[in-house]
């Protein structure tokens, strides 16, 4: 049986968009101007104001009781302990629905500003968390990648907006208020940040985030960091680690001085959950209302690696998740924001089918993406996969994570997903 | 000629204090600088000849409460500052981000102070006692969630994590290596007063596990995964990078694995012959390393001399990237670049400023720079300058960051050069004229040493190791 909603939505196996204005082009049906502003993007404005949210939930959700394939006896069969009761189950249809702490989500999927994308995952899945963490990040599942999804995007977008100039640019003095093409509000960068020309703030507490001085010589503090912008910029070596630290140092008081300004200036009524993620989410929403200009913004939800007593610690992370993006989609609509930032929430990969000894599960394979926001069209994609015709015990997937990238790639960014994924991927209708 | 050798040999041990341990104060180098390089690595590397009782003493009297995870860090760093025996604390936290436990979902200060025990018994002996011991540890099995690990009802985490993270790396077993070697550990439990082997929960089956088959249980995975090569080739790398470089030759790696299987799996041994190796006393190994918050801060501490490990100093070292007993991931703290993030940095940079900061009145034993100035009778400001790149950063600065620190300690509040002659207000008189830049007079005279002393330990250098 095939959902017919899941047809509507289902992959745009056609021809890509490259591939369609090659055509036009040879036909003759395109002129070389036409073509080149086709090319660049279908819609000249696409991405100019937007950026994207890409939350990781860390650990491995389990996507099986987070959409939960309710209508499926085989669902009951596989987790006697920890299913979720039909009658909790918040419907999206007559066969899935959320976890009953999701119920912002279902709200957010009534206003048809949610996309849930069945089924994701990767060819030959791997098991280990920093494994499958890197192959999500890097987007290259076959070697080992230096670089990022994201920090290649940014990579190519630095290339666009100023030729040549940007990697002596990020040792340069800070005369002008310099754009921050992505901002990582969480301790350490992901690896999807990893950029060859850009290097991304990581800020996860903005008021601790200040170049301070002896508070008994505040007057100082301008001669202090002058100082350090002078030697930062001139300390000649070649150790790379050096340089590194160069950019890193500098970097952050540039950061620093600007974000300071931005949060201060904004207001809200809104109020967020108590804890990390809400204050994260509350601070990329000044970001996007201040105007700084990120295209990026990535953030990490720990605590999914349920192999034990999952029940209990699910609810309360994916209620924690739920409040904290509606609070946030509020923030952004108070603001004027809310169609401007695409949310992309994953994680490494789902558990297996079977629940373990513990009222948990062991790392699996494929798992839902969800995609939030004011651009985003709402609705199932992708398939829900089997429950019976396992691999090892484990889902196999239906959509390849790099078809969600390139979707949010070529469609919200208005990049060219082929130059950041290395080859060509179908888009899904999401946006 | 002898003058200049003696220089490198210097140089070279405290680089080995540096690497082996956090640092050191006069008073801890002077007799290693006395008995020269191998003496000192001997020493280092058998901790139990050291005596060690005035730590126990100093901890004794700090009364901490194992049962707050607050009292277990400051007990931990206390013992960093504190001890004779460096590279044992050190070996201790390389193990503690190696078998990465956190209590973050443990929930028991006490068992994790009691694991942070059992490795530093076992951190430098043979790498399958401390494997077994880990794998019995109760805060490893809360954990790992080996508790729920039952017969018919396996729970993989621990199999998964022994031989990925623990063992032999990824890519040297299968899926079905994990669900066999998690059936082995079945019944492998802990009870408030340690490990406890629940029988009725342990499969008792055929496992067929690395291509070996028997009724193996959880001590014949450990037998087995110490004896792989891949273990020893695993340890071998991460040791290396841990305490020496970050991207070593296939060789030095071959060499140090090679001392795994020599010495029969001895950790000491394999520690010895990193800090024997030419790869370690090379030039391009020094300061090559980025320092992790435990080596900044306790290096920090030790470097002025202070005797107290604040309240705060946990905290703000986890605000660095590094909270002690939580450990972000069960791949533990990934360090290089890691540590250098652009809010981290910052935080490194304000644990400096609280250092020298004169602000917080409860740290009055922290520093004063102008009281080093006026004990070491500074006089000018290249002089001063001279002095603290020497102490801070072993002179590793580029002559233009000199003369930038020269200028900014010699100008006035206002950034303008200073043309009065001064007088430093905890010291003698100025002797004589300066050659090079004058040093401003008494509250701006100690902002400014304040100030440089800072600037110095944001340098890039002062992050390396």
């Amino acid at each position: 049986m095939t959902n017919p909603s899941s047809i509507y939505n289902s992959i745009n196996k056609s021809i890509s968009r490259r591939d369609f204005l090659a055509g036009l082009a040879a036909l003759g049906i395109l002129g070389q101007q036409q073509l080149e502003a086709f090319a660049s993007q279908v819609d000249p404005l696409a991405g100019a104001e937007r950026s994207i949210l890409v939350i990781q939930l860390n650990g491995g959700n389990d996507g099986i009781n987070t959409i939960i394939p309710y209508g499926n006896g085989a669902y009951y069969d596989a987790r006697p302990k920890i299913a979720i009761k039909q009658a909790d189950v918040l419907h999206i249809d007559d066969k899935v629905g959320f976890h009953p702490s999701l119920t912002a989500f279902q709200e957010f999927y009534t206003q048809g500003k949610l996309a849930v994308i069945q089924g994701v995952g990767y060819p030959e899945p791997n098991r280990s968390h920093f494994r499958s963490i890197e192959i999500w990040q890097t987007a290259q599942p076959e070697i080992i990648g230096d670089t990022g999804w994201l920090g290649r995007y940014l990579d190519h977008l630095s290339i666009s907006q100023s030729p040549g100039k940007v990697v002596k640019a990020s040792l340069e003095p800070d005369k002008e208020k310099i754009a921050m093409l992505a901002v990582n509000v969480d301790p350490l960068l992901p690896k999807s940040l990893l950029a060859r020309k850009v290097a991304v703030p990581s800020v996860s507490d903005v008021q601790a985030f200040r170049f301070k001085v002896d508070p008994l010589y505040q007057a100082d503090r301008a001669l202090q960091l002058e100082a350090f912008n002078d030697i930062y910029q001139n300390f000649d070596d070649n150790r790379p680690v050096v340089k590194k630290l160069r950019t890193s140092g500098l970097a952050a008081n540039r950061a620093s001085e600007r974000l300071l300004d931005l949060v201060k200036g904004h207001k809200t009524t809104v109020k967020y959950p108590d804890g990390k993620l809400g204050s994260s989410l509350k601070f990329i929403a000044q970001m996007v209302s201040g105007g700084i200009g990120a295209k990026v913004y990535t953030l990490g939800y720990d605590g999914f690696d349920t192999h034990a007593g999952e029940l209990r610690t699910q609810t309360n992370l994916l209620a924690g998740l739920g409040k904290s993006l509606s609070a946030f989609q509020e923030d952004l609509k108070q603001h004027g924001c809310d169609d401007k930032v695409m949310v992309l929430v994953f994680s490494e990969f789902g558990r297996r089918v079977a629940e373990n000894g513990g009222g948990g599960t062991d790392h699996g394979t494929a798992g839902p993406c969800l995609v939030l926001g004011g651009g985003v069209k709402g609705g199932l994609y992708g398939q829900y996969p089997s429950l019976t015709e396992l691999d090892h015990g484990d889902l196999k997937f239906n959509v390849d994570f790099r078809t969600v990238y390139a979707t949010i790639l070529d469609r919200w960014l208005g990049a060219d997903s082929r130059e950041v994924l290395g080859k060509n991927f179908d888009n899904l209708d999401f946006c | 000629m002898p003058n200049k050798n003696k220089n490198k040999n210097d140089q070279q041990i405290r680089h080995l204090l540096n690497r082996a341990g956090f640092g050191f104060t006069p008073e801890e180098l002077a007799p290693y600088l006395e008995m020269g390089y191998s003496s000192a690595l001997e020493q280092l590397t058998s901790p139990s000849s050291t005596d060690n009782s005035a730590l126990d003493h100093m901890l004794a009297e700090q009364s901490f409460d194992f049962t707050n995870p607050d009292d277990i860090k400051r007990w931990w760093l206390f013992r960093m500052m504190f001890t004779r025996r460096p590279l044992e604390e050190k070996m201790t936290l390389f193990w503690h981000g190696h078998f990465a436990t956190s209590d973050n979902k443990v929930r028991n200060p006490y068992a994790m102070y009691v694991q942070n025990c059992t490795i530093r018994k076992h951190a430098f002996g043979k790498f399958d006692d401390l494997l077994l011991a880990m794998s019995k540890d109760p805060a490893m099995i809360e954990w790992l969630d080996n508790q729920q690990n039952r017969k018919n009802k396996p729970n993989e985490n621990y199999a998964r994590e022994v031989m990925e993270l623990f063992t032999m790396g990824i890519g040297n077993y299968t899926e079905q290596d994990v669900k066999e070697g998690a059936r082995a550990f079945t019944g492998w439990q802990a009870k408030p007063d340690g490990f406890f082997f629940n029988s009725g929960q342990h499969d008792k089956g055929s496992k067929t596990f690395l291509g070996q088959t028997g009724n193996f249980n959880g001590e014949d995975i450990v037998n087995i995964l110490a004896n792989q090569k891949a273990t020893g080739h695993y340890l071998a790398g991460k040791l290396i990078r841990f305490f020496a470089l970050y991207n070593p030759s296939n060789s030095f790696v071959d060499e140090i694995a090679g001392v795994y299987k020599k010495s029969d799996h001895n950790i000491g041994a394999m520690v010895s012959a990193i800090f024997a190796s030419r790869n370690f006393t090379s030039t391009a190994c020094f300061h090559s390393l980025i320092k992790s918050p435990c080596e900044y801060v306790v290096g920090m501490l030790k470097t002025f001399q202070v005797s107290q490990v604040d309240a705060e100093v946990p905290r703000l070292m986890a605000a660095m990237g590094q909270n002690l007993f939580n450990p972000p991931s069960v791949k533990g703290w990934d360090g290089g670049e890691n540590w250098i993030a652009s809010d981290v940095m910052m935080e490194r940079f304000n644990f400096a400023t609280r250092m020298i900061s004169q602000k917080f009145d409860y740290l009055e034993k922290y520093s004063s720079p102008a009281k080093i100035a006026a004990e070491q009778g500074l006089t000018s400001a290249s002089e001063t300058v001279d002095y603290f790149l020497s102490l801070l950063v072993e002179n590793d600065a580029p002559p233009p960051v000199r003369e930038r620190l020269i200028k900014y300690v010699s100008s006035d509040m206002s950034g303008k050069p200073m043309t009065m002659p001064m007088t430093n207000p905890m010291t003698m008189p100025m002797a004589k004229p300066l050659a090079s830049g004058k040093l401003p007079e008494d509250k701006v005279l100690d902002a400014r040493l304040r100030g440089l002393v800072h600037l110095i330990m944001t340098l890039p250098t002062y992050q390396l190791n």
